[in-house]
């Protein structure tokens, strides 16, 4: 049986092949998955995980992690914060039948025309001891006794400051999602978009705080970011020189085409149907 | 199985095939003097006919591409210089000439004699054959040991998975005998006929045509058999038969494995730079393309 036997083009990537791209953008772009403040983009020996770049990373200055402002401590009108870090560590994708890795019993085996993906995060937050926090809640409250007497009514207050500290508790958690991908119709126009079927993060207590911050997660990415991933389908025309165009379009499903795009063998499949024109 | 695919039908080949013949059309027109002597020129090629066929055995058969040179016009012209006698005075008065020699010039027109040739459409010629299509892996001659994928990128010298034609066999025939003695025997029954029966309506005169066309066609096939035997020879061969097509497919092979249709860069980049952020490039392995009966197969792996 042929690949084109029920469409024009047939195009497939099998979960290998798409892990070892992660694992590649992953090396070659690290500040996209590492964030933290000045203090870990100078001492990278404080994150939670060593970061492993690609030579050429190193060779050319990139740099390891995107340096973010320090996290800020309420209550101090924003002259105050802790360092942190966040890494993404581990990014890998099981599509059907699921065989790369175990996801955790709540989100069972993995359905058909399903996929898998399995996270790592990382983060610590810098916990100045107990003197030194009491010494800056002392100039706080010297700074709210000044503004209250209107004498800094007009000072400019300086930036964000994190207060030092060399205690980090690291943590990591694993994320495990099931997502599908379907064409659905966005705005009169057919799209490909990724849907989130599970979610699940592992051991954290008690209970309630799991499922606040599922909840929190699983919104974010069903409301804010996997819409804005959909590709809308009318648009992928080809020029071939001045020869022919090629518009593309998917192959709509039928009894030959069951699903597309299909999550099966370990495979992303596509199916599609080219018109040749002027 | 390899980590990516992508399969083209036969169908869509024949398609693009056929948009790409009929699209494809040149054509020029100038002139140019050589002293006396002129030359001008209104010449082009189309392309007509002719199939696409995947074949089980990994190559590609394109089968009978009519070449058809539409417009095919050349004007050879001589311009004589001119000579003129007479016009001069024969009775002149005090007051001025009485009577003029009658003045005659010869050689006036430029150019002087005019050979047009019109052979638009007549002419064909037609190309069949068959082909692989190769990957090789190329690493640019300037690529020093030292330089880093990323440098030989910097460097517009990027190691590149290149593709390209390798002719099996190749059937050229620079006049098609069988397609031109059927246009010039269309051309001449048109002619008979619009002047031989001018007097009957158009409708009488185009279903004359349509009578006779069959005829042509049959002559047309008739002489066309050797070439289709010499083909389907080729093709069960694989190899070319006739000097002259043996010679152009060795040429076609020289030329082809120099000059790659289409080139991948290796590592391909997925993504480009960002600012001082190097671009994320995903090294390519194991490239290959494999035609089948039914459709024709890229594949290709992601390498660590």
């Amino acid at each position: 049986m042929a690949l084109t036997d029920h469409c024009d083009v047939f195009g497939s990537a099998h979960e290998d092949g798409i892990n070892r791209i992660a694992t590649h953008v992953m090396r070659q772009r690290p500040s996209l998955f590492n964030y933290g403040t000045q203090l870990f983009a100078s001492n990278h020996e404080l994150l939670c995980e060593p970061i492993h770049p690609h030579p050429e990373v190193v060779r050319r200055g990139n740099p390891l992690i995107t340096i973010e402002d320090p996290l800020p401590i309420l209550g101090t009108d924003g002259l105050l914060g802790l360092d942190f870090c966040f890494q993404l560590t581990r990014l890998e994708l099981d599509v059907h039948p699921g065989n790369r890795f175990s996801l955790p019993p709540q989100l069972g085996t993995l359905p058909a025309q399903q996929m898998a993906l399995r996270t790592e995060v990382c983060g610590a937050v810098g916990c100045p001891d107990r003197e030194l926090s009491e010494r800056y809640g002392d100039i706080i409250a010297a700074i709210a006794r000044y503004e209250s007497q209107g004498k800094i009514a007009d000072v400019p207050l300086p930036p964000l400051q994190p207060i030092p500290t060399k205690r980090f508790e690291c943590f990591c958690l694993e994320l495990f999602a099931t997502l599908s991908a379907r064409i659905v119709t966005t705005a009169g126009t057919p799209t490909l978009g990724l849907f989130l079927e599970g979610l699940e993060i592992v051991d954290v207590k008690p209970d309630p705080l799991e499922s606040t911050m599922e909840c929190v997660i699983a919104t974010t990415l069903r409301v804010g970011i996997l819409p804005r991933l959909r590709v809308a389908l009318d648009a992928f025309t080809f020029e071939l020189g001045k020869f022919a165009s090629l518009s593309v379009s998917p192959t709509p499903t039928s009894s030959a085409v069951p699903h597309n795009p299909a999550l099966e063998q370990d495979r992303i499949k596509a199916f599609v149907n080219v018109a040749v024109g002027p | 199985m390899s980590d990516l695919t992508v399969a083209v039908s036969e169908d869509t080949f024949r398609r693009l095939f056929a948009q790409v013949r009929d699209a494809l059309a040149e054509s020029t027109a100038d002139s140019a003097s050589l002293g006396p002597f002129s030359v001008s020129w209104d010449v082009g090629f189309r392309l007509e006919d002719g199939t696409v066929d995947l074949q089980a055995n990994n190559s590609v058969l394109i089968s009978e591409l009519d070449v058809v040179y539409d417009p095919l016009k050349l004007t050879l012209g001589i311009d004589i210089p001119e000579l003129c006698i007479g016009g001069f005075c024969i009775l002149p008065t005090p007051f001025g000439c009485a009577v003029h020699l009658p003045k005659i010039c010869v050689f006036s027109g430029n150019p002087d004699i005019s050979l047009p040739l019109d052979l638009s459409g007549l002419i064909e010629s037609e190309i069949s054959g068959a082909f692989r299509i190769k990957t090789r892996y190329h690493v640019d001659p300037a690529r020093t040991p030292a330089m880093t994928d990323l440098d030989a990128e910097d460097a517009d010298i990027p190691n590149t998975w290149q593709f390209l034609l390798d002719p099996i066999w190749l059937d050229i025939d620079l006049i098609d005998i069988a397609d031109t003695v059927g246009n010039i025997l269309d051309a001449a029954i048109d002619n008979a006929v619009d002047n031989l029966l001018g007097f009957l309506p158009g409708w009488a005169r185009d279903l004359i045509k349509a009578i006779l066309g069959p005829v042509v066609d049959l002559v047309r096939a008739i002489l066309d058999i050797g070439d289709d035997i010499d083909e389907w020879l080729s093709n069960l061969l694989g190899v070319s038969i006739g000097l002259f097509d043996f010679v152009a497919t060795a040429v076609a092979d020289y030329f082809a494995s120099r000059n790659p249709i289409f080139s991948l860069e290796d590592p391909y980049p997925i993504l480009d730079y960002d600012g001082p952020l190097i671009p994320v490039k995903v090294p390519v392995r194991n490239l290959a393309v494999t035609v089948a009966d039914t459709e024709m197969t890229l594949e290709a792996d992601v390498a660590a």
